[in-house]
């Protein structure tokens, strides 16, 4: 049997979710692209282990650790997204979706990279307090604390975010 | 307006590269491998004192005598001619570093050029033909001309460059860790170790090359062994749960650890081991950058969620001291030391002069995606 039987499959099944999250968590396309794959090679790595169960939460786990990992040992977090790609990206309601759109991008960038995460795990990828405590390697009381704070500093900065965001995190 | 559709809109914008072949090709390079711990103390029986002296070498000879702060300060751009980057020189010169993507990992300068250390992402055009040739370092001297250090064949990643540019470590998909002293013409007296699978991070702690293994092959590296290639001697489960050595003047050392999920701070005397100070506090994190004199520290860390730049009286705050006002706010601070204890911080595109006690003197614009290389005239 093929040690990595199976993995192709998976890749091409999750391998755009997981890009999407990168970029989320980093906000470079470039950094985006080396979390993918670098989470997607120790996943191979370890496929025999992991694909019997969730793969996808072991490679999102990677990434997390990863994204933190390399802003801790090489400072090399870059600006959450080039402005330019936003306002580009064209939608028919343009003007205010452009609007919310650059907001946001500036709100987390604004955040620490594990605050980030959080946020992005939460919010975008809908994971429980557990789950992403699993994914970020800490407590679920560090995943709180990094939530909260990582919304109440987004809130100083975007006034019109949804009160009930801020009511999910307490 | 609703954070999670936004999250979704702004998710749709990731472009779609995942690939099976590539993470495969990786992965066979890499195996996961246990050890076990040793305790702290190891560290301060190992850490020796770096020739300060010889950090920051700068360059130092690119017609820049009589510049001063901030006109001496050397630094990379994105989007040069055929994608590369561009080193732009103290002297005012702009030189094309055959790299590609997302550029080089590090850039070094040593008295005859300056070293390359390519990542994964960011492959060295070795030869000139507008077609990447791997990972690894490379030697550009200072008429522009490339010397790579390491084979193609080396991984991608794993590749350190001393502090003080003079030696290069680097790893062989076989996992055999190489060490050369960087010459004139490039890598000179190499030595090598064979090494047991799933080293995650090289590092240099003066002449002595730590070896980071991260259990699971997916949280920060936990455990390390050091090699002294000069001796050849290689001691194994060096320490558990350091996150980062640096070694200072007169038998200390700095050391960066993780307890209880909280970053500490761990002062060393590292002729006897014993722990001169230590602070734990929550907002820690990030490289440490250590003054020459080994007297200040500038830290990345998480205060009211954003990221500042600390700086500290290292005595001081370990004893209870507060740090000054921060230098440099942003996601991504570049430190570089003045000879005269000062400091350069780039965030973002801004390049700002701050003395130890945080106070700016003197700030300008860099281009967008600027990385720092360091002062020449440090």
């Amino acid at each position: 049997m093929d040690r990595y039987e199976g993995f192709r499959e998976f890749v091409v099944a999750r391998g755009a979710a997981l890009s999407r999250t990168a970029y989320l968590l980093c906000g470079s396309h470039a950094t985006a692209e080396e979390l993918v794959q670098d989470a997607l090679a120790k996943t191979a790595a370890n496929w025999r282990k992991v694909h019997g169960g969730n793969p996808e939460g072991y490679a999102r786990r990677i990434m997390v650790n990863q994204h933190t990992s390399w802003w801790r040992k090489f400072g090399r977090e870059r600006p959450f997204a080039d402005v330019s790609q936003v306002v580009g990206s064209g939608r028919p309601d343009a003007s205010r979706a452009t609007t919310d759109r650059l907001v946001l991008v500036t709100a987390l960038a604004a955040l620490a990279p594990k605050q980030r995460a959080a946020i992005v795990l939460r919010f975008y990828e809908d994971l429980s307090e557990n789950e992403i405590a699993h994914a970020m390697g800490v407590t679920n009381g560090t995943v709180k604390r990094n939530i909260y704070d990582g919304l109440r500093r987004m809130r100083a900065l975007i006034p019109t975010l949804d009160d009930i965001e801020l009511e999910v995190a307490r | 307006m609703n954070l999670r559709d936004e999250l979704g809109g702004l998710a749709g914008q990731a472009p779609s590269y995942a690939s099976s072949d590539k993470a495969l090709q990786t992965a066979k390079r890499r195996r996961a491998v246990k050890m076990t711990a040793a305790p702290l103390a190891a560290v301060a029986a190992i850490a020796v004192a770096i020739p300060l002296a010889l950090q920051n070498i700068g360059g130092g000879s690119d017609g820049i005598d009589g510049a001063s702060g901030l006109d001496t300060v050397e630094y990379i751009t994105p989007g040069g001619p055929n994608g590369h980057d561009v080193l732009h020189t103290a002297g005012g010169r702009e030189l094309e570093i055959p790299a590609f993507f997302t550029g080089v990992r590090t850039v070094i300068a040593v008295p005859n050029g300056w070293v390359l250390g390519a990542n994964g992402n960011s492959h060295i055009d070795g030869d000139g033909d507008g077609e990447p040739d791997g990972g690894g370092a490379g030697l550009i001297d200072r008429d522009g001309e490339l010397t790579m250090l390491t084979g193609p064949d080396a991984d991608a990643v794993l590749n350190a460059v001393s502090a003080d540019g003079s030696l290069i470590a680097w790893l062989m998909p076989d996992d055999v860790l190489h060490v050369a002293e960087i010459g004139p013409s490039g890598a000179e007296n190499e030595v090598t170790t064979p090494v047991e699978p799933g080293v995650d991070v090289l590092a240099w702690s003066g002449d002595l090359l730590a070896i980071g293994q991260s259990p699971n092959d997916v949280t920060l590296p936990q455990r390390w062994d050091v090699w002294d290639p000069r001796s050849g001697d290689f001691e194994p489960d060096w320490a558990e749960g350091v996150l980062e050595t640096v070694a200072l003047p007169d038998e200390r050392a700095l050391v960066s650890v993780r307890e209880n999920d909280d970053p500490c701070l761990v002062y060393l005397d590292t002729s006897t081991g014993n722990e001169l100070g230590k602070r734990c506090q929550s907002f820690i994190g990030g490289p440490l950058d250590v003054s020459p004199d080994g007297k200040t520290l500038y830290l990345r860390g998480e205060a009211d969620g954003g990221v500042i730049g600390q700086i500290l009286d290292l005595e001081a705050y370990l004893n209870g001291g507060e740090p000054t006002p921060a230098c440099g706010q942003g996601m991504d601070l570049q430190v570089d030391w003045t000879p005269g204890g000062e400091l350069f911080v780039l965030s973002g595109a801004t390049l700002q002069e701050c003395s130890t006690t945080g106070a700016v003197l003197g700030a300008k614009k860099l281009p967008d995606g600027s990385r720092l290389v360091g002062s020449a005239g440090a």
